[in-house]
């Protein structure tokens, strides 16, 4: 059945309350390689809906993975018998239909139905460049290559009906290089909606340089130094704390920037944008995830905080619109403001430049336990490996190191904001330097 | 429409998978319902269920694994699915076992079906948790969530072994959110773990007081130190160290690739004497136990580490069959969406022969922590760190004042080394453990420890 009929038939079984049917497939593929041997190869097809019921402000939710008309009913009658049992809120409503952004969504259809043997060499070609990059490269804990079809349908009681499908590709790899007794890591990634569009051997050419980097390295001492962190790295700090942007976690005090809307929030070379049409992102789409169109939304300028991010729900609790930032984390899940493609914009210097104006400091290639950060509080500690800068130059590797400090001082405190954007999913970020940290040692 | 795969289909779907050969075929059948509710604002804001069915097909030969997932229980689907996958091997048919049903040597008991449970006691659980987190006045938002699920799996292979099982798990959490002066601090605190509602029933008040708490009192807490220092965990907090300094490094599929310094060790000293390390999925109640792993193997206990000397790793089949062994039951996967791994269950270090409060009066100066939160590990060089929620400064074999949160970051094989005092008490936790993109819950426990030299990773006295 076409997910938009079934949601069609679940719509049709409304009464005095607001429905909506979010229903998703995925078709995919996933190689894994080793030594360059196929250590797994996946086949997969995921697919479901879930229901949201509100009545009188009461808001319910059920899911199944069974696309069948039985099994809708009773997943409705779930999600009417949560309802039941809410707290009512008169802001909780599903919004009227509003079109759809104009997106260009690459289909590469043909590159899925390839045959398995061409896409296992994808992989092998990963592992390959990442071993001839160094003899030091001996093993990897495994190259990936992944294509995934999607098809989405949202519709609602309030007449929106919307649908879209597209594709995206994926390569990875964690290279380990080895020397004299020591091992490291690195990790390197990049995706693509069009199978031509995507890397392979610069994946593994990457990652093994980032392995091959940080042999030898050893604990620095503590200092309070300027630190760079280089595009991934600064990715994943951005992506930590992104919450802090949701118009959620204002509305209930969970923002370190709730009140702060029109201040200084960071160095005025900072500009933060969210863009749900983003050319070829990986989470472009004419529509949010219940069905609002997408846009893209400045939060902050030039240091300056100009919007949160908002769905129905929090648009509707202070007399806002959504931006089109209603997110699931699959059909599982009910929608909450969250980012699409979120990226820090790219500004003038190279990465080189804003190495070489440091006298004495550390570059951060790769950080540990990310996920303990406190997007509430804007705490953050954790571990960090990459290379101890003098006179510009990186003189040494380093590991077993931690650096600490609070989100909001680290924007206010960045100096330099670089040209090099790189995508981690649906995050972006380019190189910064923050112009003092904490940097714990021996 | 079809809801189950009965022992005469999955003998079926492993004939069709075989068709080529290979050296073992696997059906994992799983269905879970789950529901879930979430109060925050004081208002019980989101109520969630659902079913999750679906089944995972296995294929491994020559080292290679073949994996299918599907959502559709057809028998159609699954034998076509079956022949994608055999399709991939090449070479003559081979014959599945006959399959036979095994009896776990434990069960695990639910009191009180947690899907038999009323909704509104669950939500009158979580009114509970936010009246009592509400009572300071530095409380600025409460969040509290109840979950369980009800997991019933079918795994057949072609080794003959079919398991069924039915897996409850029951998850109560509170995050307290204080703030004064401009400050925000939380306090987290889970309870749950296998079985059914009664592991929540009592004891909600308590969890919010303690989260409560620890909010409020970490808000006059100063900035936590920087730099080496001598550190001691408290039994109650948790056991995260243990999890990544070297539960994810004895696990047998990094150690076959070479991807862990705990590879090649075998019988070799890798801790302090003091240390034995355990993992056992076999405990009542906690949160990593289970009778069946997710290949079908009874859950068991394994001595990992033995007063300091390197026992065994952690296998699942496919590592087991590798080294022409027996899997130790730790194959476990987030769902029939993947294929499994070596994971932890139960995983700690046993108890030593220390009265907790000597470690504390006999340690000069250093940092005591109470609370542990996240960790995180890089295997290949042994280095982890861990999160610490609650810690104090031990001056002079007393606790001392308040200091906020901070991590530690050490290098497991050295710490483990360097332990030189280990409590007779132990406190566990629960937590979600990632690996490959993958969660399971697992616990993991600790006694009190001394370790004379780590990084704390704060902000003061650089």
């Amino acid at each position: 059945m076409e997910l938009l009929d079934l949601a069609k038939k679940v719509l049709s079984w409304g009464s005095d309350e607001e429905l909506e049917v979010y229903l998703s497939r995925n078709h995919s593929t996933r190689i894994e390689v080793s030594d360059l041997e196929v250590e797994s190869s996946n086949v997969s097809t995921s697919e479901g809906l879930g229901i949201r019921c509100i009545k009188e402000g009461r808001s319910g939710f059920a899911y199944t993975t069974v696309l069948s008309v039985q099994a809708a009913e009773v997943a409705l009658a779930e999600a009417r018998e949560n309802a039941r049992f809410a707290d009512p809120d008169p802001a909780r409503t599903l919004p009227q239909p509003q079109g759809e952004a104009k997106v260009e969504l690459a289909s590469d259809k043909a590159a899925l139905a390839l045959p398995m043997e061409e896409k296992i060499e994808f992989a092998r070609r990963i592992e390959r460049a990442a071993r001839a990059k160094d003899s030091r490269v001996r093993k990897v804990r495994q190259a990936q290559y992944a294509d995934t079809s999607y098809e989405l349908a949202i519709a609602n009681s309030k007449g929106l009906a919307v649908a879209h499908s597209g594709t995206f590709f994926t390569s990875s790899i964690l290279a380990v290089a080895e020397d004299n007794g020591n091992a490291e890591m690195g990790w390197s990634y990049h995706f693509a909606r069009e199978l031509a569009k995507l890397d392979l051997e610069p994946v593994g050419e990457e990652a093994a340089q980032r392995a091959l980097a940080l042999l030898g390295a050893q604990r620095g001492q503590s200092a309070r130094v300027p630190v760079v962190l280089d595009p991934m790295v600064a990715a994943d700090f951005l992506g930590s704390f992104a919450s802090a942007f949701s118009a959620e976690s204002v509305q209930k005090g969970k923002s370190l920037f709730a009140d702060l809307l029109g201040q200084q929030v960071a160095a005025p070379l900072v500009t933060l944008v969210d863009d749900g049409t983003y050319p070829e992102g990986i989470s472009t789409a004419p529509v949010d995830d219940e069905g609002v169109p997408t846009q893209r939304t400045a939060i902050i300028e030039g240091g300056k905080l100009t919007s949160f991010l908002f769905d129905t729900y929090t648009a509707q609790k202070e007399g806002a619109s959504s931006t089109g930032n209603a997110l699931r984390s699959s059909f599982r899940s009910t929608p909450s403001p969250g980012p699409t493609n979120l990226f820090i914009q790219p500004g003038e210097k190279s990465p080189q430049q804003i190495i070489g104006e440091i006298k004495r400091g550390l570059y951060v290639t790769d950080v540990m336990g990310m996920h303990t950060a406190n997007p509430i509080s804007g705490d953050f500690s954790v571990g960090v490996s990459g290379h101890w800068i003098e006179n510009g130059n990186f003189v040494k590797p380093v590991r077993s190191m931690a650096i600490a400090g609070n989100w909001r001082e680290l924007l206010l405190g960045i100096t330099a904001v670089g040209s090099d954007l790189r995508w981690v999913g649906g995050i972006g970020a380019p190189t910064i330097c923050i112009g003092e940290m904490s940097l714990s040692g021996e | 429409m079809k809801r189950n795969v009965d022992p005469d289909l999955a003998q079926e779907i492993l004939a069709a998978m075989l068709v080529r050969g290979g050296d073992f075929a696997e059906v994992y059948w799983e269905h879970t319902v789950s529901q879930s509710l979430f109060l925050e604002e004081g208002r019980l804001e989101r109520l969630t269920g659902g079913e999750d069915l679906g089944v995972g097909l296995r294929l491994v030969k020559g080292g290679r694994t073949y994996y299918a997932h599907t959502n559709s229980l057809e028998r159609d689907a699954l034998l076509q699915l079956a022949d994608k996958l055999a399709r991939g091997a090449e070479g003559a048919s081979v014959q599945a076992e006959e399959l036979l049903l095994r009896e776990p040597p434990v069960r695990f008991g639910v009191r009180q079906p947690a899907e038999e449970v009323e909704t509104g006691e669950k939500v009158e659980l979580l009114r509970i948790i936010n009246q009592t987190a509400r009572q300071a006045p530095q409380v600025r938002q409460v969040t509290a969530s109840y979950g369980n699920t009800l997991q019933e799996v079918l795994i057949a292979n072609s080794l003959g072994f079919m398991a069924e099982d039915k897996r409850s798990r029951v998850r109560l959490v509170v995050n307290v959110i204080a703030e004064a002066d401009g400050k925000i601090q939380t306090g987290y605190e889970s309870a749950g773990g296998v079985g059914g509602f009664e592991l929540v029933a009592t004891g909600a008040e308590q969890l919010a007081q303690v989260a409560r708490e620890r909010a409020v009192r970490m808000l006059s807490a100063k900035p936590a130190p920087s730099g080496q220092m001598t550190v001691v965990m408290a039994g109650e907090a948790g056991g995260t160290m243990v999890h990544e300094a070297c539960g994810h490094g004895l696990e047998a599929d990094l150690v076959q690739k070479g991807l862990s310094v705990y590879a090649g060790k075998l019988g070799q000293q890798v801790a302090s004497p003091l240390i034995t390390v355990i993992d056992d999925a076999t405990l009542p109640g906690r949160y990593g136990s289970y009778a069946f792993d997710d290949e079908g193997t009874f859950g068991q206990r394994t001595v990992l580490i033995e007063n300091g000397i390197l026992k065994s790793y952690m296998y699942d089949l496919d590592t087991a069959l590798k080294e022409n062994r027996e899997s130790t039951g730790n194959g476990r996967r987030e769902s029939y969406r993947s294929r499994p791994f070596p994971r932890m269950s139960n995983t700690f270090i046993a108890s030593g022969e220390t009265d907790p409060d000597e470690i504390i009066a006999s340690t000069e100066h250093g940092l005591y922590v109470t609370k542990m939160g996240g960790g995180q590990v890089n295997t290949t060089n042994g280095d982890f760190v861990f999160e610490v929620t609650e810690g104090y400064l031990l001056e002079k074999g007393k606790i001392g004042p308040p200091v906020r949160g901070a991590t530690l970051i050490g290098n497991g094989p050295q710490v483990l080394s360097q332990v030189d005092l280990v409590g007779s008490d132990s406190g566990f936790s629960l937590g979600v453990c990632g690996k490959n993109g993958q969660g399971v819950p697992v616990g993991d426990a600790q006694p009190t420890l001394r370790i004379p030299n780590l990084v704390v990773g704060g902000t003061e006295g650089v």
